[in-house]
């Protein structure tokens, strides 16, 4: 399923290290795989809203694979899409909800962006490939590296974009921390008056655009340096 | 279907079962949160809309009327907007010329993003030149292009409810 060459996944594809690292770098859902791409645009308009998300993200792709990975030989093969589905769609409307009860400020701004967490095919594809054939424990791996990636691709776009866009990083922390975040706000050197189009739509697909060909860039240099 | 499915037929009703469970035990859990955050918001932009903190309980609605004394009237109103209801809330100045619209907030809608935010912004944009407006000035409004459905309802509803009869004599409460 995999399509990264071999060349690059460093370490040792089967041992647990592997299968952590490889969701953040390697197979990095974001900016490898492309996947999930829908969210990641929409909400990287500030690091609040894009780390907002990729908890939640992170909730859902740990629930999702535990459990599907746990009901591995219970689940029939002929129905076992509609059943990742649904499994899927439980634990995004437990975030949905949990997030309603208890970051509200924050439901109100990305509540839209979490609901549809259930169609990021980055959570199918991880349970279709990984957790449906593996053990719990090697599932549970899997699922803490991708969502690691996604979560590192989200907050660096929204961290760039809310630094170019507003001149300021760590804004409105305090909707998801707390109170006690509300200072957490740096206000970048020099006069930056904000460039509008950084948080607008736009400016998301030129920024990851950016933002990837940097990453494709470095992974190309990484090649050369290793050799042919 | 082949007697062999049965099995998993069963499994995939139970793993049904089991999310519902799950679920129901979330929304018993979050209920009570919930509503509180959804009443404070609530008073929130009653306060916004009035102009000065108030409390839910302290407005006693009348088919969708409240008086504000000594001469405003508090007006709620669902509009069949694009994408579902768009619910509103409203202060309105009693004169001798008409009702006015005073404040409008949005309290609710299914609106899509990106298009019609500008019912999330009362202070910019369309919502902004509301203010001052009577019923007839409603009517002659311009709507929205690209949220042409989304305006037309509003002001529609908005019209609707500054021209009902009842306004005009609402009783103010000592």
């Amino acid at each position: 399923m995999s399509r990264t060459p071999a060349s690059t996944a460093a370490p040792e594809a089967g041992t647990p290290i592997g299968v952590l690292t490889a969701g953040v770098a390697a197979r990095n859902p974001a900016w490898i795989q492309l996947l999930g791409l829908c969210p990641l645009l929409a909400v990287s308009s500030s690091a609040v809203t894009a780390l907002a998300l990729a908890l939640a993200s992170a909730g859902v792709l740990v629930g999702s694979n535990v459990t599907i990975s746990m009901l591995r030989r219970l689940i029939p093969d002929f129905a076992r899409l509609p059943a990742f589905v649904l499994i899927v769609a439980t634990f995004t409307t437990c975030a949905v909800l949990l997030m309603e009860a208890y970051a509200f400020e924050l439901y109100l701004r990305i509540a839209l962006f979490v609901q549809i967490i259930v169609t990021n095919c980055m959570i199918l594809g991880r349970a279709e490939a990984f957790a449906s054939r593996r053990p719990v424990w090697p599932s549970l791996l899997d699922a803490l590296g991708t969502a690691a990636g996604f979560a590192l691709a989200l907050v660096s776009l929204g961290l760039v974009r809310e630094a170019v866009g507003r001149g300021t990083v760590f804004a409105d922390m305090d909707m998801l921390f707390g109170p006690g975040a509300a200072g957490w706000t740096i206000t970048l050197p020099g006069d930056w008056p904000g460039l509008l189009i950084a948080t607008l739509p736009p400016g998301a697909f030129i920024i990851a655009g950016l933002l990837l060909g940097l990453g494709n860039a470095a992974v190309r240099a990484r090649r050369r340096n290793a050799g042919p | 279907m082949s007697e062999r499915r049965w099995p998993g037929v069963l499994a995939f009703v139970g793993l049904t079962a089991a999310c519902a469970a799950v679920l129901a035990g979330v929304a018993a859990l979050t209920e009570a949160p919930i509503e509180e955050n959804r009443a404070r918001r609530f008073e929130q932009t009653l306060t916004a809309v009035t102009g000065s903190a108030r409390l839910a309980a302290d407005v006693v609605w009348q088919d969708d009327l409240a008086p504000l004394c000594p001469d405003r009237a508090l007006l709620r109103g669902t509009a069949a907007g694009y994408g579902g209801n768009i619910v509103w809330l409203a202060a309105a100045r009693l004169g001798d010329a008409g009702p006015v619209l005073e404040r409008v907030r949005i309290t609710a809608h299914q609106e899509t993003p990106g298009i019609a935010d500008f019912l999330d912004r009362p202070e910019s944009g369309w919502l902004a030149q509301l203010p001052g407006l009577g019923s007839a000035e409603l009517a002659a409004l311009d709507t929205v292009s690209g949220a042409t459905i989304t305006t037309r309802a509003l002001k529609r509803d908005l019209a609707r409810a500054l021209a009902r009869p009842g306004l005009d004599d609402l009783a103010c409460a000592p």
